[in-house]
C-alpha cells in the first residue's frame, strides 16, 4: 500500500507543502489546524499521584515472598590484580545463602579502579549480608595508579590500560583496522597521521587569513548519574525461568543480555518488568554486573535476591560522564563570519577510551575545522551515556568560543554573531524568544567595583530523534468499553505511559481517562529502549496506528449491526459520528457492546522508515541570568529562559518538564558536580550525596519554559525527542552569563567560588601588567 | 551497618557509667553518629541513646543568662524568642545550617560534639593523625575545603558553624559525669573545642564519660551591632567554606568586640588582631581595608585551598558593611 499523500509541514507562520509516501499501512500526520482533543493539551504525568504519595512500586520496592540481600564487595585500590579470593568465611556466616567472585564468572581478574566488582554474596538480611562481604578474603596485586586527566597525560605516568595500550590514544580521526586492544596498523596510521598534519596546516592557513583569531582552552569535570535509584534488580528464578524487577531504561536489553551467553546467565527465558524507573540519565541501557550477579546469586540461593547498588557503588561505578579539556582555536571575519576551527580535545572515560569525545563542532556554520580528539585511561569508573553524551562540555566550550569570536569584533552582539553563523530554521526564531524573555538589553551591574554582579549568556542546542523502527503496541477495546494500550518498554520518567495513552485517546476519539495503559514488562509488545530521546517518535506512531485500526474494526462492527457505511463513520468526544459531524446517537460504550468477541485486539508495529519530513533536528536555544557575589565567588543562577522544541507537541506539561529536568541538571553540571579523585589511593572521595554536589531545590532558578511546536511531518505523530536536548546549552549558557557579569572568563565547569575567586585574582593581575598585544579574554 | 545495642539509660549518671570509653559513643539525634556507623567509619558494639535523660530538653533563663539543654533541636534553638532576642547572630547560624530536615532531628549538643566532614577520615581505610594513626593526607592531597589556619597536624575544619558564634558570644559549655572528680563543670566555649596540636585525636574538652548537658549564654551581653556572614557553594544542603563573626559592643572604642573565623580552621579562629582594628577606628572603608589586609595573616593554604584568603576579604568586608545596617545581599 503506498498511498501518495501531500502534507503541511513547519511552525508558526512558516509552513510549506510536502509530498510522502506512506509506508506500512501508516496514516498521514496531524495536520495544522486540525482539531485535537487530546494531544496538546496540558495533561499532568498519569502517574503522579502514585509517585508523590509512595504508591509507586519501584525495583526498589519489590519485596517477593523470600527475598534476601545481595552485597558487591569492591576493590579499595586504585589499581590492582586479583590474585584470589577465598569465600570460605565468608560463606560460613550466618544467613549467607550464595556468593560468587568476579574473576570466576566474567574471567576477569582485573580490578581496574577503587571500586571495580571482586565478589559477591547474599544472605537473609542485610546486616548479615554487610558482615559476610567483610569476611571475603581477597588477595590483590596492588600497582600503580592514574586517576586524574592530568596525572595520566603527564610525561612517565604509570600505564593504565594492558598489553600495549597507551594511556593517551587518538580516538578521532580514527585509523581503520585497529582492533579490541591493539594498535593500529603502522602504515594505515601513518597515512592518517598525514591527513591530519595536512589539515592541520590548511587551517592554519584559513585561520592566519582570518581577521580575528581566538583561543581558549577549557575543562569540564566528570558528572555522575547519580540518579536517586541505584543501578539493579530484585531477581527470582521460577521454574527455570528468571523473573527480574530491574531498574532500567531497556527492559528488551536487559531480557537479552539475560537469555544470551553473557555474564553465564544462560535463562532460557527472562521476565524484565520495570514498572517504574528512579531516573537512568544514561546509565541504565544495560544489565551491568550488578544485574547478572543478582540473577547468578538467586539461581544458588533458591530465593528471590535483591541487588541494588549502595550509594558508593553507584558514584564510582555505574557510569559517569568524562571530563574534558578542551583546547581551541576560532577565525573569524570583520563581517561576523566564522572562517575555521581547530580543536584538539581529551577525555577520559575510564580504564577504556570509547565515549571520550566531546560534541564541540555540531552546531554553527564553523568553516573550516581540523578537529583531533583522544582518549585519555585513568583508573576510575568507566563512563557512560549521560544525558546528551559528549554535548554539554563541548557545548561548554564551543559556545564560549563563539562569545570571545564575537567579542574580538567590534560591536556585534552574541546573538546576532550566532544567527549570522546558524541556518537552523527553528532556532533563527529562537533567538528573538530567548533574548527578550531574559532581558538581554537591560542594564546590568557588570564588573567594577560593585560586590554583585549580573550578567546574561545564551547558548543553543541541537538533536536529531524522530525514533525509527523497533516498536509495536497492542490496543485492546473490550466489549464493556475498557480501553487498553501495552507496551513492554520502559517510562524511565520521560511521561511515556502518559503520551501513549493520549495518542491512542486522540485516535480513539476518547477521553484521556478512559485508556489504561500498560508498560515495561517484556511479555508485552517490543518496545525501545530510552535513549538518544528516541522512545517518544518510535513509541507513539505504533500506539496511534494501532489505535487506528482498531477503531476501524470497531466502527466496521458498528456498520454492520447498523447496516451503516463504515466509512461514513468516526469516533469524536467518545461518540460515533458520522463524517460531516453529526451524532449517530451512539456512544463509545454502546458501540463496543456490539461486539460479539470480548474484545478487539490489534497490534501493529511503527513503520521503520521516517519521512524526510520539515527538518532532521530539533533546535533550541537556552539563556541564562546570573548574579556573581564578587567577593566570595558564589554564583547564583537566576533564571534560566529555554526555548525548545520538539516536533509536534503531544502534552506540553511533560514536555516542559522534561526542559526544566535538564535545566536543573545543566546548572547543576555548571556550578556544582565534580568527581573528587584522590590522589594518593585512587578512590573517589565524594561517593555519596553530601561532598558529589548537585543544585538543589533552594538553589534552583526561575525556568521560563517555551515550548514552540512544529509540524515536522517525520512520523505519523511528528514527535521528536526531548529528554536529552535541554542540558546542551545550559551549562555554557551559564559561562557565559558568569563571564558577562565578571568580566573575565572561567575556563573550567565547575564554575566553583574557588574557580571564580582565582578568576578575578588573575584578571586583577593582568590589569596590573601591560596588556600583551592582540591578547584577549 | 553493623549491628549495635542501644543502651537508655535514665539518668546523666547511668549513662555516664555506660560510656567506659569512646568506644560506646552517645547518641542524641544520630544525624551525624549514625551517618558513621552506616559507612563503618565506627563500629560500636552499643551506643548510650541520651533521649531518655529528664532536663535536657528545655531553654531557660536564669539569672546567669541562658540555658539551652544538650538535647534541644537546632530548629526549636533558632525559634526560640530568647535566643533571637538576646544571640540573634546564634539564632540566624543554626537555624541557616545544614537542612530542614536536620535541624528537626539534630541537637545543640550533637551540633558541638559532631566529628569533623574531612573526607578522607569518613572513608575506611585511611589511618591518619586523627583517627589513632600519624600523617594527614588531606595536606598533600585533595585538600578544597580543608583548613587554612592551623593546619600542620590535621587540616580538618570544625564543622559546626554554630561554634565560632558560640565563642563570640562567650557561652559556656555545661559538662557532667558520674566521676566525682568531674562532677558538673562550666568549660568556656574557646576552650572546649580543640586544636590538633591540643589532641589531634578530639575536637572538644570531653573525656570518656562526660556529657555535655546544656550551652550556656551569659547574661552580660553588651552586643549592640552583630553580623554573622559565610560562603558556600549552595545554600542548602551543604557545609560553609569560610564563615565570618562579629559582635560589635556598645561603647565603641573601648568595646570588647568579638571576630570568630569559622571552617578555616580546626577549632573556631578568634581573632584578636581583627577585633583591635575594629576597636581602633571607624566602621569604615578604612577599617575594612585594614582587616582584610590583616584577614589572611598567618593563613598557610595548602594546595587547593588559597581561594579562601580572598573569600574571608570578602566575608569580612560584608560584615562590617553589615554592622552598620546595610541589608542583606544576595
Ligand atoms: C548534609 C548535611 C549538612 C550539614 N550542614 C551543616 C551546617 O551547615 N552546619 C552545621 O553546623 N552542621 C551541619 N550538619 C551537621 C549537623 O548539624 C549535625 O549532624 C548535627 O548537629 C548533629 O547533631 P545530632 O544531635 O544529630 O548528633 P548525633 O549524631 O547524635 O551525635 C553527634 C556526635 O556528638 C556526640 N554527642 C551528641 N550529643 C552529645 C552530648 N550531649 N554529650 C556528649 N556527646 C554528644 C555523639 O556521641 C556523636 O559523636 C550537616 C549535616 C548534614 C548531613
Ligand atoms: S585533615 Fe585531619 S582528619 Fe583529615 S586526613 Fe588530615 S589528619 Fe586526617
Amino acid at each position: 500500500m503506498a498511498d501518495e499523500i501531500t502534507i503541511q509541514v513547519g511552525f508558526g507562520d512558516q509552513f510549506h507543502p510536502l509530498t510522502v509516501r506512506l509506508q506500512d499501512g501508516d496514516i498521514p500526520p496531524w495536520q495544522p489546524g486540525q482539531p485535537l482533543d487530546v494531544v496538546g493539551q496540558r495533561k499532568p504525568r498519569l502517574d503522579a499521584v502514585a509517585k508523590v504519595t509512595g504508591t509507586a512500586k519501584f525495583s526498589q520496592d519489590q519485596r517477593p515472598d523470600g527475598l534476601i540481600h545481595g552485597r558487591i564487595l569492591r576493590s579499595p585500590h586504585g589499581n590492582a590484580e586479583i590474585r584470589s579470593i577465598d569465600l570460605t568465611a565468608a560463606r560460613a556466616m550466618p544467613g549467607v545463602r550464595s556468593a560468587l567472585t568476579v574473576p570466576d564468572t566474567f574471567e576477569d581478574s582485573t580490578a581496574r579502579h577503587a571500586g571495580a566488582e571482586v565478589a559477591a554474596i547474599a544472605a537473609d538480611t542485610e546486616q548479615q549480608a554487610d558482615a559476610a562481604m567483610r569476611a571475603i578474603v581477597v588477595d590483590y596485586q596492588v600497582k600503580e595508579h592514574c586517576v586524574t586527566i592530568d596525572a595520566s597525560m603527564a610525561e612517565g605516568a604509570p600505564q593504565v590500560g594492558r598489553g600495549e595500550q597507551k594511556n593517551v590514544q587518538r580516538v578521532s580521526p580514527r585509523t581503520r583496522g585497529r582492533r579490541r586492544g591493539q594498535n593500529a596498523n603502522p602504515d594505515a596510521d601513518r597515512q592518517v597521521v598525514e591527513q591530519m598534519a595536512r589539515r592541520e596546516k590548511e587551517v592554519d592557513a584559513i585561520l592566519a587569513g582570518s581577521d580575528s583569531v581566538v583561543e581558549g582552552s577549557f575543562r569540564t569535570q566528570v558528572q555522575t548519574h547519580a540518579p536517586l535509584e541505584t543501578h539493579g534488580a530484585v531477581c527470582s528464578w521460577e521454574d527455570g525461568r528468571l523473573v527480574c524487577w530491574a531498574s532500567t531504561q531497556a527492559t528488551f536489553g536487559f531480557r537479552g543480555e539475560m537469555t544470551s551467553d553473557w555474564g553465564q546467565v544462560k535463562a532460557s527465558e527472562c521476565r524484565v518488568l520495570s514498572e517504574y524507573v528512579g531516573g537512568g540519565f544514561g546509565s541504565k541501557f544495560s544489565a551491568g554486573r550488578e544485574g547478572v550477579i543478582g540473577a547468578l546469586l538467586a539461581r544458588e540461593a533458591g530465593v528471590p535476591v535483591k541487588m541494588m547498588l549502595d550509594r558508593s557503588g553507584e558514584q564510582t561505578s555505574a557510569g559517569n560522564r568524562p571530563d574534558s579539556i578542551q583546547k581551541m582555536r576560532m577565525g573569524v571575519n570583520k563581517d561576523g563570519i566564522i572562517q575555521g576551527l581547530q580543536i584538539r580535545s581529551w577525555g577520559t572515560p575510564g580504564s577504556g577510551i570509547g565515549g571520550a569525545g566531546a560534541h564541540n563542532d555540531g552546531i554553527y556554520q564553523l568553516g573550516e575545522i581540523d578537529k583531533v580528539e583522544y582518549g585519555v585511561r585513568t583508573n576510575c569508573g568507566g563512563a557512560k551515556a549521560h544525558r546528551a553524551p559528549g554535548w554539554p562540555q563541548g557545548s561548554v566550550a564551543l559556545e564560549q568560543m563563539m562569545d570571545m569570536a564575537a567579542h574580538s569584533i567590534d560591536g556585534i552582539d552574541p546573538i546576532e554573531f550566532r544567527k549570522m553563523n546558524d541556518d537552523h530554521p527553528i532556532r533563527a526564531k529562537e533567538y528573538d524568544i530567548a533574548r527578550e524573555r531574559i532581558g538581554w538589553d537591560r542594564t546590568r551591574v557588570r564588573g567594577g567595583s560593585a560586590t554583585i554582579c549580573s550578567g546574561v549568556g545564551i547558548a543553543s542546542n541541537l538533536w536529531f530523534s524522530a525514533g525509527g523502527g523497533g516498536a509495536s503496541a497492542l490496543v485492546r477495546i473490550a466489549k464493556d468499553g475498557a480501553v487498553e494500550i501495552r507496551n513492554g518498554a520502559q517510562d524511565i520518567g520521560t511521561g511515556t505511559r502518559t503520551v501513549m495513552a493520549m495518542v491512542a485517546a486522540e485516535e480513539l476519539g476518547i477521553p484521556l481517562e478512559m485508556v489504561s495503559t500498560r508498560i515495561g514488562d517484556t511479555n508485552d509488545p517490543q518496545g525501545p529502549m530510552s535513549g538518544g530521546s528516541t522512545t517518544i517518535g518510535t513509541l507513539t506512531p505504533a500506539a496511534r496506528l494501532a489505535a487506528h485500526h482498531a477503531k476501524k474494526e470497531l466502527l466496521a462492527v458498528v456498520a454492520e449491526r447498523k447496516g451503516w457505511d463504515p466509512a461514513d463513520l468516526d469516533l469524536r468526544k467518545a461518540r460515533v459520528i458520522r463524517n460531516d459531524g453529526s451524532d449517530t446517537g451512539l456512544s463509545f460504550k454502546d458501540a463496543c457492546s456490539l461486539m460479539d468477541d470480548d474484545a478487539i485486539e490489534v497490534l501493529k508495529a511503527r513503520p521503520r522508515r521516517n519521512y524526510a519530513g520539515f527538518s532532521d533536528t530539533n533546535a533550541g536555544v537556552q539563556a541564562a541570568e546570573v548574579e556573581v557575589d564578587m567577593e566570595t565567588g558564589v554564583v547564583r543562577v537566576k533564571k534560566v529562559v529555554a526555548v525548545a522544541d520538539a516536533g509536534k507537541l503531544i502534552n506540553p506539561m511533560t514536555a516542559e518538564s522534561q526542559v526544566r529536568g535538564g535545566v536543573i541538571q545543566g546548572v547543576s553540571f555548571a556550578l556544582h558536580e565534580r568527581r573528587i579523585m584522590d590522589r594518593h589511593k585512587g578512590r573517589m572521595l565524594n561517593d555519596d550525596l553530601e561532598n558529589y554536589k548537585i543544585l538543589g531545590s533552594v538553589d534552583c532558578p526561575e525556568i521560563d519554559v517555551v515550548l514552540v511546536d512544529v509540524y515536522n511531518g517525520k512520523s505519523n505523530t511528528q514527535v521528536m525527542g526531548l529528554g536529552e536536548p535541554p542540558i546542551v546549552a545550559t551549562a555554557a549558557a551559564v559561562a557565559n552569563a558568569v563571564a558577562d557579569a565578571i568580566g573575565v572568563r572561567v575556563f573550567e565547569v565547575p564554575i566553583t567560588p574557588r574557580r571564580v575567586l582565582e578568576a578575578i585574582a588573575s584578571n586583577e593581575k593582568s590589569a596590573a601588567q601591560p596588556k600583551k598585544k592582540g591578547a584577549r579574554l | 551497618m553493623k549491628p549495635f545495642k542501644v543502651a537508655l539509660p535514665g539518668s546523666i549518671e547511668q549513662a555516664s557509667s555506660l560510656q567506659q570509653s569512646f568506644d560506646v559513643p552517645f547518641i542524641a539525634g544520630g544525624t551525624d553518629l549514625l551517618a558513621r556507623i552506616k559507612e563503618y567509619i565506627t563500629t560500636p558494639e552499643m551506643v548510650v541513646d541520651l533521649k531518655r535523660i529528664g532536663g535536657l530538653g528545655e531553654i531557660t533563663s536564669t539569672d546567669h543568662g541562658v540555658r539551652i539543654g544538650a538535647l534541644v533541636t537546632m530548629n526549636d534553638v533558632a525559634t526560640n524568642l530568647q535566643v533571637r532576642e538576646g544571640f540573634p547572630a546564634l539564632a540566624e547560624t543554626i537555624g541557616n545550617a545544614a537542612t530542614p530536615q536536620i535541624r528537626n532531628m539534630a541537637t545543640i549538643g550533637g551540633n558541638i560534639c559532631q566529628k569533623p566532614r574531612c573526607w578522607y577520615l569518613r572513608h575506611e581505610g585511611y589511618t591518619c593523625a586523627k583517627n589513632g594513626g600519624s600523617g594527614c593526607w588531606a595536606r598533600e592531597g585533595e585538600n578544597e575545603f580543608h583548613a587554612i589556619f592551623g593546619n600542620q597536624v590535621c587540616a580538618m575544619t570544625q564543622p559546626s558553624n554554630v561554634a565560632p558564634v558560640l565563642v563570640a558570644y562567650g557561652a559556656s559549655i555545661e559538662i557532667q559525669s558520674n566521676a566525682e572528680s568531674l562532677e558538673k563543670r562550666e568549660v568556656p566555649a574557646d576552650q572546649f573545642f580543640l586544636t590538633p596540636e591540643q589532641d589531634p585525636t578530639r575536637e572538644v574538652a570531653l573525656k570518656p564519660g562526660e556529657i555535655v548537658t546544656a550551652v550556656l549564654l551569659p547574661a552580660k551581653n553588651r552586643t549592640e551591632k552583630w553580623s554573622y556572614t559565610e560562603a558556600r557553594e549552595k545554600q542548602s544542603f551543604d557545609w560553609a567554606q569560610a564563615s565570618v563573626t562579629v559582635l560589635y559592643q556598645r561603647g565603641g572604642r573601648r568595646g570588647d568586640h568579638r571576630v570568630v573565623l569559622g571552617a578555616v580552621s580546626p577549632a573556631p579562629l578568634r581573632r584578636a588582631d581583627l577585633e583591635q582594628i575594629i576597636a581602633a577606628g571607624d566602621l569604615d572603608a578604612d577599617c575594612i581595608q585594614a582587616l582584610q589586609k590583616k584577614i589572611g595573616e598567618g593563613a598557610n593554604p595548602l594546595s587547593q585551598n588559597g581561594y579562601k584568603v580572598p573569600m574571608l576579604r570578602g566575608l569580612m568586608a560584608k560584615a562590617i558593611r553589615k554592622l552598620n545596617g546595610e541589608k542583606k545581599e544576595g
